[in-house]
């Protein structure tokens, strides 16, 4: 019997705001425990919340960017719960009227691309943290993380394997990373997933019992996750056993999700408008406003990729999937230099070294180790002939995290490529010399030698001598005999 | 909606109130409340007389424009006052017995 | 008692001005007063003698370098549901028995800016929850002018500490009337402003919506002084107005030709004692005297009103109090316990039975299946009750009321019957739920000697001519001149 996997996800992605939802507390990571906070999101008594304009804002591009029916007025509301990184007692987010309805995502997929519905885009704050402590039992907390702004993005159940929810995630991930609005970085959570699963026969249309999966921190683990929930689902009704409406988390270790141990205070979060803090009323100008300021996004990009610099398509896929590298290789290839080049160069050499460095979480290309402009210049040089590939390859390493001109570099370690005749037919005559045996072997018909005198030559002159001309030379005096 | 409030206030939904609101009540607090509550609420009930339909709920009545703040850090850490106050810390943690999920 | 006590804020101001008495000397006199009648009275559960001598001598040195800020040198004490920066703030709550707080209340600071002296904080029913000061955790407040007598709620000690002379002037909040009726109980003048008026910021919330921070002063003028220190936008507090603060005490009136009161018929009827009645009569006749225009209007919802604030009310105070959950300050009870178990064992002894109750009935009235029938249908009677004052404002410019249906009941009388106590709370929660702004003055005293209050109900933002009625009405009646026997 045939089944397919209903999937609809649930993600929420940490705004790059300066500072906090409602007050004026940074919104950084890495701060001594408890230094981000204040009355506001320390929920002391008397303090009240102000609502942060930038993150608003940052709903509303998300929600244009995902062709989303932005509410003129939203409201906030407030989850009642209580838990110990909750210092309110409740969560500030929106219920009944989110900012965002609506919207959807397209994703590529084997049988080409495919829509992906979304429910709705709420704003909401984040928890605090708390560390448990085995050796005494107790927990700590600390509070910084809590009330940085959060999107929660709802798609519809439209998903119908574990690689398209792998797939959504990272568009829905670039996207955001195009509109700077979220770094994305699901190991540090500031981009996270919880995904309701369900399985049915294939050709139905009625949903199956749904389970709710936690705790999957990459995309990796999402795909697994999905993947191990999806037959174990299977087999239970192949088996005819009753899929159980629960939450279960992803055990990493394991490779397995497992049932969360059932609280035993019932939830009931009792959501109701927000006392404190007047709608959210977002008039036609300030949407104008933002639309005006949006970046293009990552399909149009990658269209214009091919089109404009005649790229194939998956080196526009590969560039565009990040805005950081789409910008970074349109720097390089407006440095005059061919475009397949730069788009070689940026998807072998720069991105290795970027993500050997762990700079793809770094979204701002000014902190990458070489600059454009550089590997424009060095490209420039290969193509007029002034280096080899290979002397480039030992440039692009020697320039890094410097800002030295890759012409600079060159001709002081005296890297300029040798095209002087006499100067290598020198050094041929040479090689020549140094291996009779070769040389009669490669005229009674070895030709394969041809690339071994080659290296021999580059060896002599440090790699410098220009390979075309070499073969040149090589064949005028070994066919001379 | 002109429908009579829900009643069936008993003993037993109190002290699922009680937790949901983590309040331990002694017996006596969860009797004494079981009568209270259930004379107030059938005194309440009275608002299921008022028709309402078509009126809005009174959530934006009395605030009316959008007052937000800029996104700007503007706190300065005071981590060290904060934490006097706790009842029960560890350096710069606030400390809490036990959590079980 | 001292003279020097008995002067209004506007008149005690001149007096620092031309500097015929001291910041310090009127301090000294206060703190006197103070330890001479709290054995009887109650009034204030944190005193700071040191605080507020300190800030009376800095008044002192600026008024002699030749600052003059409104308030400077007036020994006021506030509400303790306000919080203040290193001086204990407990919402009458044992949950908050040993808090203090690290940052001042908007109102504070703004009044600390006017020059004010902060003599201490006064008693209050536990979070602002009750109608008689009796829910404080501490101890009860007696009213002044009968010590019997409950001095009303929740604002009760702000009310007894100004009505006795402890203070020129206090703060109080006023959620459903906690204000106006300890106001009206304690023959004073109390003014709950027009919602989002004066900042919430520091008041410590029993319902956001409703909440309002308010002067309580012994003449009309002087509420006009105080309420101008606290009004205005504040930036932390979202529900705050932008709309510009009018100085209300330069443009103090009496003119009162033809303004339009209107008397709600539904605020006359069962259940006002007579005396209330006639008292509050004989005051809009009076007005009616000097030109006003007198018609009785019609406020149909009225009947509703108490099941209506008390559903709205409690549920966000069910939310508004889960944060005191003894994880960052207060209390903590359960320290060997589950986290989850902590909570419940803290907040069961650091709450009192009323605030319970509601917590209880709020929790109750969010909760899945009850929302619709309960909190949201309150939410939409609300709507229908401040449409009746929109009515009612078509025709008129103030809507006249008594504050209460009786004068300060007995200690203790309805201290066992919630729902009594709720039903008190009749003619001062309209304006609570319809956001308007309104004041109760002394308009007499009932045959037993207490105060009788009448309220004046006035459109959004129209505090200055609330306070101009008022102050007319004053003026005729000369009750604020009567000094309880304390």
């Amino acid at each position: 019997m045939e089944f397919e996997a209903v999937i609809g996800l649930e993600v929420h992605a940490e705004l790059l705001t300066e500072s906090k939802m409602f007050c004026g507390c940074s919104a950084r990571f890495g701060a001594p425990a408890n230094e981000n906070t204040c009355p506001v999101c320390l929920a002391l008594p008397g303090a009240l919340p102000v609502a942060n304009r930038r993150a608003v804002e940052f709903a509303i591009r998300l929600g244009l960017a995902t062709d989303c029916k932005i509410a003129p007025s939203s409201q906030w509301a407030r989850k009642n719960y209580f838990y110990p990184d909750l210092p309110k007692g409740y969560q500030i987010s929106q219920y009944e009227l989110p900012i965002c309805s609506g919207g959807r995502i397209t994703i590529e997929t084997e049988a080409g691309p495919r829509v992906v519905r979304l429910h709705r885009i709420h704003m909401e704050e984040d928890t605090g943290k708390s560390i448990h402590d085995p050796q005494t039992g107790v927990s700590l907390i600390d509070f910084n993380r809590c009330g940085v702004p959060l999107l929660e993005i709802v798609s519809e159940p439209d998903l119908r394997s574990a690689q398209e929810a792998a797939s959504y995630l990272r568009k829905l991930r670039q996207i955001l990373q195009y509109l700077e609005i979220c770094d994305g970085n699901m190991e540090e959570g500031s981009f996270r997933c919880d995904a309701n699963v369900s399985v049915r026969r294939s050709g139905s249309t009625a949903l199956g019992t749904k389970v709710e999966i936690k705790n999957m921190n990459s995309f990796r683990h999402v795909e697994r996750a999905l993947e191990y929930e999806i037959q174990r689902q299977v087999e239970c009704l192949e088996l005819g056993e009753p899929i159980v409406q629960e939450t279960r988390l992803w055990d990493a270790e394991q490779e397995i999700t497992r049932p969360m141990r059932s609280k035993e205070y019932a939830h009931d979060y009792r959501y109701f408008p927000e006392p404190d803090l007047p709608p959210v009323v977002v008039d036609d100008a300030w949407i104008a406003r933002i639309a005006a300021s949006m970046p293009e996004l990552p399909d149009a990009r990658r269209r214009r990729f091919v089109e404009q610099y005649g790229l194939p398509a998956y080196d526009a896929e590969v560039l565009t999937s990040r805005r950081d590298l789409a910008e970074y290789f349109e720097q390089v290839a407006a440095g005059g230099v061919a475009p397949k080049s730069a788009s070689n160069w940026v998807m072998s050499e720069l991105l290795r070294v970027v993500r050997e460095r762990g700079l793809d979480r770094e979204l701002r290309i000014e902190s990458w180790p070489l600059s454009p402009k550089q590997l424009a210049e060095l490209i420039s040089l290969v193509e007029s002939g002034t280096i080899s590939g290979k002397i480039a390859k030992m440039a692009f390493e020697a320039l890094l995290d410097t800002q030295t001109s890759p012409e600079t570099l060159i001709r002081e370690r005296g890297w300029v490529q040798i095209s002087d005749d006499a100067f290598l037919t020198e050094a041929v005559d040479a090689v020549i010399s140094e291996h009779p045996d070769k040389v009669a072997d490669f005229r009674e018909g070895k030709t394969k030698l041809l690339a071994f005198f080659v290296g021999q030559v580059m060896r002599r002159t440090g790699g410098r001598a220009n390979p075309q001309r070499v073969n040149e030379l090589l064949l005028e005096r070994l066919g001379r005999g | 909606m002109l429908t009579a409030a829900p009643m069936g206030l008993d003993r037993n939904k109190v002290r699922e109130i009680a937790a949901l609101a983590r309040l331990a009540l002694s017996p006596q607090e969860e009797e004494s409340l079981t009568t209270q509550l259930e004379r107030i609420l059938s005194y309440f009930s009275r608002l299921s007389e008022v028709p309402t339909e078509d009126v809005p709920p009174a959530t934006e009545a009395l605030t009316r424009s959008f007052h937000s703040r800029d996104d700007a850090v503007t706190n300065t850490p005071r981590v060290e006052e904060f934490l006097e106050s706790a009842p029960q810390r560890r350096g710069n943690f606030f400390v809490v017995p036990k959590i079980i999920e | 008692m001292v003279e020097v006590l008995k002067l209004s804020i506007t008149r005690l101001t001149e007096l620092l001005r031309s500097r015929a008495v001291s910041a310090r000397e009127v301090t000294e006199a206060c703190l006197k007063r103070i330890e001479a009648v709290e054995p009887q009275l109650s009034a204030l559960l944190t005193i700071c003698p040191e605080l507020a001598l300190a800030q009376a001598d800095e008044a002192d040195q600026r008024r002699r370098k030749g600052e003059d800020t409104p308030l400077l040198g007036v020994p006021l004490a506030l509400k303790d549901v306000i919080v203040t920066r290193g001086v204990r703030t407990t919402a009458a709550s044992r949950i908050l028995e040993h808090y203090v707080p690290p940052y001042d209340a908007t109102v504070v600071e703004r009044l600390r800016a006017a020059g004010a002296v902060l003599l201490g904080k006064l008693n209050c029913d536990e979070f602002a929850m009750g109608s008689s000061t009796e829910n404080s955790a501490f101890f009860i407040t007696r009213n002044p002018w009968n010590l019997e007598r409950v001095p009303g709620g929740s604002s009760g000690g702000s009310a007894a500490a100004v009505a006795a002379g402890e203070c020129f002037g206090s703060l109080g909040s006023d959620t459903g009337g906690s204000i106006r009726q300890p106001a009206a109980c304690c023959g004073i003048v109390g003014l709950k402003p027009t919602y989002g008026r004066v900042s919430r910021y520091g008041l410590i919330a029993y319902a956001s919506s409703l909440d309002q921070i308010g002067p309580m002063t012994r003449t009309v003028a002087d509420a006009a002084v105080l309420l101008e220190a606290i009004a205005g936008w504040d930036p932390a507090d979202a529900t705050s107005s932008p709309l510009p603060v009018p100085s209300y005490s330069a443009a103090l009136a009496v003119e009162v030709k033809g303004i339009r009161l209107a008397l709600p018929k539904e605020f006359f009827g069962e259940g006002l004692d007579p005396e209330v009645r006639g008292a509050v009569l004989q005051a809009v006749d009076l007005l009616q005297k000097q030109g006003a225009l007198v018609r009785e209007v019609s406020l149909p919802h009225t009947a509703y009103s108490i099941p209506t604030y008390y559903m709205i009310a409690t549920a966000e105070a069910s939310s508004n109090l889960a944060r005191f959950d003894g994880v960052r300050y207060g209390l903590r009870v359960g320290e060997e316990d589950r986290v989850q178990e902590m909570y419940a064992l803290t907040r069961a002894k650091g709450f009192g039975a009323e605030v319970k109750r509601r917590i209880m009935l709020g929790t109750y009235a969010l909760s899945a299946g009850y929302y619709d029938a309960y909190y949201l249908k309150a939410l939409k009677v609300r709507t229908l009750i401040r449409r009746d004052f929109e009515a009612a404002f078509e025709e008129a410019d103030l809507v006249v009321t008594p504050t209460a249906p009786t004068t300060a009941f007995r200690l203790g009388e309805k201290a066992g019957d919630p729902l009594q106590m709720y039903l008190s709370d009749v003619y001062t929660i309209a304006a609570n739920l319809a956001g308007l702004p309104a004041l109760s003055l002394p308009c007499g005293f009932d045959s037993q000697g207490l105060p009788i209050g009448v309220q004046l109900i006035g459109q959004d933002f129209q505090e200055q001519r609330l306070l101009n009625a008022a102050h007319a009405l004053e003026r005729e009646l000369g009750v604020s001149e009567r000094w309880p026997p304390l």
